[in-house]
């Protein structure tokens, strides 16, 4: 039996054992005990009877038993699922934001493009513009100066590239302006292969930007750049 | 006494949970629709609040007025 006032701690068919009511530890000692009845005089007996009469427990077993432990699992599961879902997106949000804040800003990677208008350079003209702190040529081609540089024979280049390997769309050349051989600044235009002539070392580059003659090892370098017939523009970078 | 994991009136959620591999993809499938359920509606908000202020709403109505 248990003590004269019923325990709250437990389920109260826990409660309900034959088991007595005990310390948990041996440490402890108790002050007042549950079992320890006041005496009572014989001429109120009933009246004792009745106050220390243990109340009927109000859950039964069977009750226990009819517990829907199905919605309780799956209360459980969708709770757990909810939270594991706020978790992996949180997660996932602040990885993307720390990766974003690694790479450059808009601001930066603006200024590392140039934005040439194509309405601008009319066929056979040249354009000079500053990319990135280097000379970018930018010409027009005529279908002469396309023909001509095809029909240039491979095995006469120090640097062998077709003309269609070197600018997809053949009607715009665009090439850093660095001769490849000291890093001085061609001349348009000029040169014995009508395209650019380095004045530093005499480097002789043709309508492709080809080495020609000269000094010089390499074509000239092209930027990666992005022609855009819609907007009318080339984007540089 | 209960004794199978789940009967039929909750197959549809034993379905997403019987199995860890299940729950885990459900996991991950669900939070990438709540990424964008959850982007369009704060997007959606932020755009109501700053109606008329951004430059999308600007650039129409320049582009409007330039056409005039």
């Amino acid at each position: 039996m248990v003590g004269y006032h019923d325990r709250h701690d437990t389920r109260r068919c826990f409660a309900l054992t034959d088991r007595p009511a005990r310390t948990p530890f041996l440490h402890q000692r108790r002050l007042f005990s549950g079992d320890a009845r006041p005496p009572v005089p014989a001429w109120k007996a009933s009246e004792a009877a009745s106050r220390y009469e243990i109340p009927p427990p109000t859950t039964e077993f069977k009750d226990l038993e009819n517990i829907d432990e199905t919605s309780d699992k799956t209360f459980s599961y969708l709770m757990v699922g909810a939270f594991a879902t706020l978790g992996a997106f949180s997660a996932k949000a602040l990885v993307t934001n720390y990766l974003s804040n690694l790479s450059a800003a808009a601001d930066v990677l603006a200024v590392s493009k140039s934005e040439i208008n194509m309405s601008a350079v009319p066929e056979g003209s040249n354009l000079l513009i500053k990319w990135q702190g280097k000379p970018v040529f930018v010409r027009h081609r005529t279908a002469e100066e396309i023909a001509e540089a095809d029909s240039v024979d491979l095995s006469e280049l120090r640097d062998k590239q077709t003309d269609a390997e070197r600018f997809p769309n053949q009607e715009w050349s665009v090439m850093l302006g660095v001769c490849t051989h000291l890093g001085c600044v061609p001349v348009g235009e000029s040169g014995e292969y009508g395209g650019w002539y380095c004045p530093c070392h005499g480097s002789h580059y043709d309508i492709s930007g080809r080495i020609r003659k000269g000094p010089a090892p390499l074509n000239l370098e092209i930027p990666p750049y992005n022609i855009n017939e819609d907007e009318g523009t080339i984007v540089i970078g | 006494m209960y004794d199978g994991a789940f009967d039929s009136v909750h197959w549809r959620i034993a379905v997403f949970v019987k199995r860890s591999s299940a729950f885990t993809a459900s996991i991950v499938v669900s939070a990438f629709a709540f990424e964008v359920a959850f982007d369009t509606v704060t997007d959606r908000i932020w755009d109501t609040l700053n109606h008329g202020r951004q430059w999308k709403d600007l650039k129409a109505r320049l582009e409007a007025a330039s056409d005039e």
